[in-house]
């Protein structure tokens, strides 16, 4: 099947879900800015996200007995704000280590032996 | 059915039934709320924030009223509540009041130890209160978005509560790494669960079990055995970080020598505790399924479980025990001591995963010893990290150099500390022993020789370090024999109070053991 | 009588008085040694006389305490809900095997307490230890329950870890690391088998008869189970279950599930059924006896010890103080022969027959090892750790060839000689190896170094102690007279009938021991004015040390001269436990074999 030449369905939103995936991971893989990384980390969470939305849509899938419907939608506002949450908390975090060890490379953290 | 309709039922149901098994929530809920009222209209009551937290568990727990649901005489079975979001039934009750029993005792320990600054004290408790909050909801989850609220739930404010200790550089690097790793896995794991909610149509997790059998069973799933698989792989990944499994273990030694001994104490009891419940109720939503021929259908799936949790377990197993060899460090010494643990406490689950198909006596058998399991395993890491909390204020050190002679210098302390370092190897008469031999016994019943040779093995290595660390404290002499080592009468109250059950248990854990099978009782 | 005719009160007295004495020991305030040695020595003697007193003979009677000669059968035996849902009980009794064993447990340790009254480092540690490993002891041999079995076999562990790592000698914490370690795999072994035959048993598989035999429980029988009733239909509701309980031993042969135990008894009289439960394939083509009993037998071997998995006893021998090498060699090696006779051989027979030539193997080669290594040594102490691998090599021998027949003679009387033999071996290397280990320490108190080769002499500085040393080593060697002889002679004798050439080398190992006993007492006792350090230090044995020493003797000479003591409890339950086997060799295994033999000559044409 060739995603090109089909009307938009499930599949085109999965795949724009699976790249934001990949590239979160990637991205948390390399940088080596904290930030950088809990950037990466969003783009997963946003990744999921799409999803979430996508098989909730019952006019996206052919199988429509499958598509969650609110389930997903709600899944994806929830995850909206722990997402937000998350990255909150985590930029303190990162901001606490920024004073204490003037960098936000993560690399700098290996003082605790691994 | 009309809108109010809607709206009538679900008040109905949630004022009724639901709110009623969520009265423990409601008062942890309550008890943040006070905790910060207090601090805001009572500055001066220095101690408020203990004593309302130990109300508050106290409280939760009364609620959670586990000696009316395990005593045997009610046979209630499982209920969903909040519209099928949670599930209540014994297993969580069993649960969740180990987790508020585990609460009051750390309340008292935070007291004992005087740890954290004595300003952050409120904070501090809230963030403990919120986390607990998050691990209750993961024990009671049965929709994949509770699963990973509850997750969310429970790790965020321990990010916090890892570097709580400010203007220290290893505090912060726990804290940094800690989040980091913990915030990517729990991206990896909402993507699974999202592919897996995808596929399955549903994500309340019964359904998804019923769905994923009549796949099986119709055939048309060819297609999506690898989107399954994957899926499951990645919520794997979260459960292995928040279960310390390998390969995802790597920040818990560093995150338990950054933190103080309390938070590494909470850590690696409370949270464990709740990853093993939720690994638990998983493992059920998608192995078992009422429906005979439903069942049936399940059994790739169960072995797909039984398969990735076994390797896990024996794993994680292995390399905690290899690893706690080289440490030098108490608390990387009882964190490498936690992962293996974890492993221990994986088998019963793979166990689990083999037998629900044809023995569901076995299987609740095998989900009663890891709830045992769980019990045995808080009172034994409670005590040991106690033990290093008191030896750091008083010694200031928290190298395993530091305890050399320590029966000469606090002989009460050395005595427990060795009783929970045995309990921990599993050596009869103390509770580990039982612990690890139901879950043994599980492990066999499964006929999984292989996991229960490895497990076996494991105990046999473990015996080298945690006796390396006894060997230290009874057999060295300390080089600047520094005399009597300062201690409250209440740490070694505190401390007296915790190893006890270890000895009551390891005699006679019946009944500890009766409850553990009540909680078992109403799953499958 | 002052005591109740209570089985449960008086067994439970015996294993539990030293724990109650322990905990007692620890309140003790700060300071107060002379007075913990002192209660910790009246209480191994109130055990040692409460243990007396259960084996003062009488007539079998069920009212009475009295120990009931001539019957093989368990005595005492009583059975109460420890943790009912994991079927485990607390199940104790005492039968002629057990009780001589443990009268040497108390006796033993009565002494060894009495050895231990000059030891002056943590006083009051010593002393909470030492009795919590005089509770695992006693309980390891009145347990008949598997689970409460394996938990006072692993109750010995740390005490006996603390008392050679602390107390001990220069390498103390080698040697206590050592024996842990051997002994903890030997007992994680231990636990598969106690999981495999916990699993693969059913109480169902025994008729009612048996049942009662083995003091299964009636509740047993029913609890947490689904017991349809009589009528089809109604499924175990509560109260139908609760109305079964009367019925107990009849609801049994009903019961839709497996109903599993730790009951040895029981355990024993599954393994010796024509269709075992414990015949079904387990792993690589072997049956789950066959795996169950290869563990069992390897975690009883370490603790005999064998060879080649004895190399921690010499090392934890030499470390130990002397009380507790005492109590090592006395009690705690004769722990690994009860289990093979308890429990390796009645619940796994079929594997006992096919892995007999490995048991008499590997004794025949402690034996020959052991007596060689002792020959070599320098050390005495060492010497005399070597000597008891020599020794318990006939325990392990004469056990082996108890389930060989000779051709298909069904003779059984070989077998009660062999056995026999090897439980008489186990009481009379319990008195001569303490003896020995005793005496050594003796004179490494006085002297500080136990060099053989700077020995010597020391007949003319310490005569009493001298002869009373002669006396136990002539014991050890087997001199006619004297305890050891008794069991080496029916060892030896049963091994005839088994194999000559093995009977050959056993009885040549006599010559052996001979040998290095002889050159030891040349070397020690004999010869000229004793050269070595702290010569002046010689002083003759104190009283205290002559009323430790002579008892031993004193037993040494009576079970030598007068064995029919000793026998008259051991043969009738060693009778019992021989004929049983004998039937199932002759009902069970002999027509698997002929139609094994006749499958295979139907092949051949």
């Amino acid at each position: 099947m060739n995603l090109l030449t089909q009307p938009v369905g499930l599949a085109h939103y999965l795949v724009v879900g699976a790249i934001l995936f990949v590239a979160g991971v990637v991205c948390m893989a390399t940088k080596r800015n904290g930030i950088g990384v809990l950037m990466g980390i969003e783009l997963v969470l946003n990744g999921a996200n799409l999803n979430f939305v996508a098989f909730g849509s019952p006019s996206l899938r052919a199988d429509s007995q499958y598509a969650i419907g609110l389930d997903g939608h709600m899944a994806a506002l929830f995850v909206i704000v722990l997402a937000a949450a998350e990255a909150a908390v985590a930029l303190a975090i990162v901001l606490s280590f920024y004073r204490d060890h003037a960098t936000v490379d993560v690399d700098e953290a290996d003082e605790l032996e691994g | 059915m009309n809108f109010f309709e809607i709206v009538e039922n679900t008040l109905r149901d949630t004022l009724g039934p639901s709110l009623t098994a969520f009265r423990p929530e409601m008062a942890v809920c309550a008890t943040i709320v006070a905790l910060l009222l207090t601090r805001m209209l009572a500055p001066r009551w220095k101690s408020s924030p203990f004593w309302l937290t130990v109300v508050g568990a106290a409280a939760a727990l009364w609620f959670a009223a586990p000696w009316h649901y395990l005593s045997g005489e009610t046979s209630e079975r499982a209920a969903t509540i909040f519209t099928g979001m949670l599930v209540f039934d014994t297993f969580s009750v069993y649960m969740r009041s180990l987790l508020f029993v585990f609460l009051v005792f750390f309340a008292v320990l935070v007291r004992v130890t005087g740890v954290p600054e004595r300003e952050d004290l409120t904070e501090f408790f809230v963030l403990v209160l919120g986390a607990a909050l998050g691990m209750c909801l993961m024990l009671s989850a049965n929709h994949m978005l509770v699963v990973f609220l509850g997750i969310e739930m429970a790790s965020v404010p321990s990010y916090v509560m890892a570097g709580m200790i400010r203007h220290r550089r290893a505090s912060s690097e726990a804290a940094l790494k800690y989040a980091v790793y913990g915030a990517a896995t729990a991206g990896v794991m909402l993507y699974g669960i999202s592919l897996l909610v995808g596929v399955l149509g549903s994500a309340h997790l019964p359904t998804m079990g019923t769905q994923l059998a009549d796949m099986l069973a119709g055939g048309h799933f060819a297609d999506r055995t690898m989107v399954l698989v994957l899926g499951g792989l990645m919520v794997m990944v979260g459960l292995a970080f928040k279960l310390s499994a390998v390969p995802f273990h790597f920040w818990l030694p560093d995150v338990f020598e950054g933190a103080t001994a309390e938070v590494a104490a909470f850590l690696s009891i409370a949270s464990k505790a709740a990853a093993m419940g939720l690994l638990v109720r998983l493992v059920i939503a998608f192995g078992y399924a009422p429906d005979a021929t439903q069942l049936a259908a399940l059994a790739p799936a169960r072995q797909y479980m039984a398969m990735l949790i076994g390797t896990l377990a024996a794993v994680t197993c292995t390399f905690g025990n290899l690893a706690a060899y080289g440490q030098t460090n108490m608390k990387r010494l009882l964190g490498y001591s936690t992962i293996a643990h974890a492993g221990y406490m994986m088998m019963p689950v793979a166990a689990m995963a083999m037998l629900m198909g044809g023995e569901p006596a076995a299987a609740r058998s095998a989900v009663s010893a890891v709830a045992f399991y769980v019990a045995v395993y808080l009172f034994m890491n409670l005590g040991a990290f106690a033990v290093v909390a008191l030896v750091r204020n008083a010694a200031g050190s928290e190298e395993i150099d530091a305890y050399a002679g320590l029966i000469y210098r606090s002989t009460g302390v050395a005595v427990c500390f060795s009783i929970i370092l045995f309990s921990l190897v599993g050596l009869p008469p103390l509770a580990g022993f039982a612990a690890k031999f139901v879950a043994f016994a599980s492990v066999y019943d499964a006929g999984m020789l292989a996991l229960l040779a490895v497990g076996l093995l494991n105990t046999v290595l473990s015996l080298f370090y945690y006796l390396r660390v006894v060997k230290v404290m009874v057999f060295d002499t300390a080089e600047d024999a520094s005399g009597a080592m300062a201690m409250a009468t209440s740490a070694g109250l505190y401390l007296l109070i915790v190893t006890a059950p270890l000895v009551v248990w390891g005699i006679w854990w019946n009944g500890l053991y009766a409850w553990a099978k009540a909680a078992s009782a109403a799953l499958s | 009588m002052f005591l109740p005719n209570n089985p449960l009160v008086v067994l439970s007295l015996i294993v539990f008085l030293p724990a109650a004495g322990a905990l007692a020991i620890c309140l003790l305030p700060r300071g107060r040694t002379e007075m913990a040695k002192l209660s910790a020595f009246c209480v191994t003697v109130a055990v040692f006389l409460l243990t007396v007193w259960l084996a003062i003979p009488g007539t079998s009677n069920a009212e009475s305490m009295r120990f009931a000669m001539g019957t093989g059968r368990m005595q005492h035996v009583f059975s109460v809900d420890w943790i009912p849902s994991f079927n485990i009980y607390y199940l104790l009794g005492v039968d002629g095997i057990s009780l001589p064993l443990v009268v040497l447990t108390s006796f033993l340790s009565m002494l060894a307490m009495a050895a231990s009254l000059k030891i002056d480092l943590h006083v009051k540690a010593y002393c909470v230890l030492f009795l919590l490993l005089e509770t695992g002891m006693l309980g390891v041999f009145m347990a008949l329950d598997f689970f409460l079995f394996y938990v006072f076999w692993e109750v010995m562990l740390l005490p006996m870890y603390f008392l050679i790592g602390v107390w001990g000698g220069p390498r103390r914490e080698y040697a206590a690391i050592k024996f842990f370690l051997f002994t903890l795999v030997g007992s994680v072994l231990m636990l598969i088998a106690v999981l495999m035959l916990y699993f693969a048993s059913d109480l169902r598989t025994l008729d009612t008869r048996q049942l009662v035999a083995c003091h299964v429980r009636e509740d047993a029988l029913w609890q947490g189970k689904t017991v349809p009733g009589a009528t089809a239909g109604s499924s175990g509701s509560a109260e139908n279950t609760v109305g079964q309980a009367n019925r107990g031993i009849r609801a049994i042969v009903l019961s839709d599930q497996p109903l599993h135990t730790f009951n040895i008894m029981a355990l024993a009289e599954m393994g010796q059924l024509r269709r075992s439960p414990f015949d079904a394939k387990l792993l690589w083509g072997k049956s789950i006896q066959w795996w169950a009993f290869l563990l069992l037998l390897i975690g009883f071997l370490v603790k005999v010890p064998a060879v080649p998995i004895h190399t921690w006893l010499p090392d934890a021998h030499v470390e130990a103080p002397t009380p507790i090498s005492m109590i090592l060699a006395g009690v705690l090696l004769k722990m690994g022969g009860y289990g093979i006779l308890r429990i390796c051989y009645p619940i796994c027979p079929d594997a006992a027959y096919e892995l007999a030539w490995f048991v008499c193997g590997v004794g025949t080669l402690s034996m020959v090892y052991g007596a060689f290594a002792a020959m070599a040594q320098k050390d005495f102490k060492r010497l005399v750790a070597y000597s008891s691998v020599s020794h318990m090599g006939y325990v392990v021998l004469g056990l082996g060839v108890w389930s060989i027949t000779a051709g298909n003679l069904m003779s059984t009387d070989y077998w009660n000689l062999g056995m026999n033999g090897a439980m008489f071996q186990m009481i009379a290397h319990g008195i001569s190896s303490a003896g020995m280990f005793f005496l050594v320490g003796v004179v490494y108190d006085r002297v500080h170094h136990r060099d053989l080769d700077r020995f010597g002499g020391l007949f003319a500085k310490m005569p009493v102690y001298s002869g009373i040393s002669m006396g136990i080593f002539f014991a050890a060697l087997g001199l006619p007279g004297l305890c050891g002889f008794i069991g080496e002679v029916l060892v030896v004798l049963s091994v005839w009938k088994y194999s000559m050439v093995l009977a050959v080398v056993a009885a040549s190992v006599v010559i052996l021991t001979a040998g290095y006993i002889l050159w030891t007492i040349q070397r020690v006792y004999l010869g000229p004015e004793y050269k070595g350090p702290h010569g002046e230090a010689l002083t003759r044995m104190t009283p205290r040390e002559i009323a430790i020493a002579a008892p031993l003797l004193a037993l040494a000479i009576i079970l030598g001269v007068y064995p029919r003591a000793l026998l008259d409890y051991t043969e009738p339950s060693v009778k019992h436990t021989v004929t049983s086997l004998a039937t199932w060799m002759e009902d069970v295994k002999l027509p698997r074999l002929q139609a094994a033999v006749a499958a295979e000559d139907g092949k051949q044409p």
